[in-house]
């Protein structure tokens, strides 16, 4: 496991997060400490039902110092935001804008983390860093085998923390990630990283 | 055909519907104990009545999956053939016709996967009393 991430002083100005059960406690420990000012953009997935309205941008905007918001098919991504993926649809970055896509379910889920995550590593290449929470299941771990190919970072909460371990577990076996972090780590890593710098992962 | 009966079973009584069952497909019964509505079929699936609406409204789009790998199945197994020139009994160029039309049956369907759009729960007010909800 690299001590030193981002030596080359790359910067990485996008942000994907993918999280199941348990990803609410998760997501709420990175925005929370995440500043005003960070010169990046934050993308979510969070497995949630198809057929119940719930107000998840509202509920992490109250932890969250960035403005949390559900894009509409074809908004541009903007630094300085967390977009999270609304419900039924899948989430995908084209060129500078999210695309919403009523696909087929990718591991029981719509949104899935795999089709944010493979999206990111195709228009994003190195300036791409997948993080994997909590969750149960294996979605995502091959869209972070995708953003460590393409050049970008890989990353996935430390099971221990996490309320469901088994996708950072699977993370873990069989993407060999970057760094395997705590929440506090993982928001320190996203505020080095968007400005270049190298975040030292010491224990 | 009716979804439910046309007078709803009084209080603790049982009506068939012209539904079936979200899980199985067997008949489904209805029945009405106060403010709750219960759907239960033969093998003992049990719904309220918001469950029932959205266990139909999930289950199109897996009919509608079936018929696209239907029709894209289809396409392969013509365009197999003539690849392995097995297309002999069929007039050649009716076999590539129909591989083509089932080819845009199937991007047509998954257009209208795409552009479905499930219902959803109404959020409710503190206190509001509810019908058949989970």
């Amino acid at each position: 496991m690299n001590r030193m991430i981002n030596r080359e002083r790359t910067v990485r100005d996008i942000f994907l997060l993918g999280a199941s059960a348990g990803g609410i406690q998760a997501l709420t420990g990175i925005l929370k400490r995440l500043p005003a000012t960070l010169p990046a953009t934050v993308g979510i997935v969070l497995h949630r039902s198809p057929t119940f309205e719930s107000e998840l941008d509202r509920l992490l905007g109250r932890f969250s110092a960035l403005p949390v918001g559900e894009p509409a098919d074809g908004d541009p991504i903007k630094q300085g935001q967390v977009y999270i993926a609304p419900r039924d649809v899948h989430m995908s970055i084209q060129d500078d804008t999210w695309r919403l896509h009523r696909g087929a379910k990718v591991h029981f889920s719509r949104p899935a983390v795999d089709p944010l995550f493979m999206s990111a590593a195709s228009n994003r290449g190195r300036r791409a860093v997948g993080v994997l929470l909590s969750g149960g299941g294996s979605d995502g771990v091959l869209g972070l085998l995708a953003i460590q190919a393409a050049g970008g970072l890989s990353i996935a909460q430390q099971p221990s923390e996490a309320q469901a371990p088994s996708m950072p577990r699977h993370a873990i076996s069989e993407d060999h990630v970057d760094a395997v972090l705590r929440l506090d780590q993982i928001a320190s890593l996203i505020a080095t990283l968007a400005i270049g710098e190298i975040f030292m992962n010491g224990k | 055909m009716l979804g439910l009966p046309e007078s709803l079973p009084t209080e603790g009584r049982k009506a068939f519907t012209g539904l079936v069952c979200p899980d199985c497909s067997g008949n489904l019964v209805i029945s009405v104990h106060g403010d709750h509505i219960s759907f239960t079929c033969r093998v003992g699936h049990a719904y309220g009545l918001t469950e029932l609406v959205l266990a139909k409204d999930t289950a199109l789009e897996a009919v509608l999956w079936s018929a696209v790998f239907a029709f894209e199945e289809l396409e392969a197994l013509l365009s197999d053939l003539r690849t392995h020139g097995l297309t002999a009994a069929f007039d050649a160029g009716a076999c590539r016709a129909r591989a083509e039309l089932a080819r845009a049956q199937a991007s047509r369907l998954r257009a209208i996967i795409e552009a479905d759009r499930t219902l959803t729960e109404r959020r409710r007010e503190n206190g509001e009393i509810g019908t058949g909800a989970p």
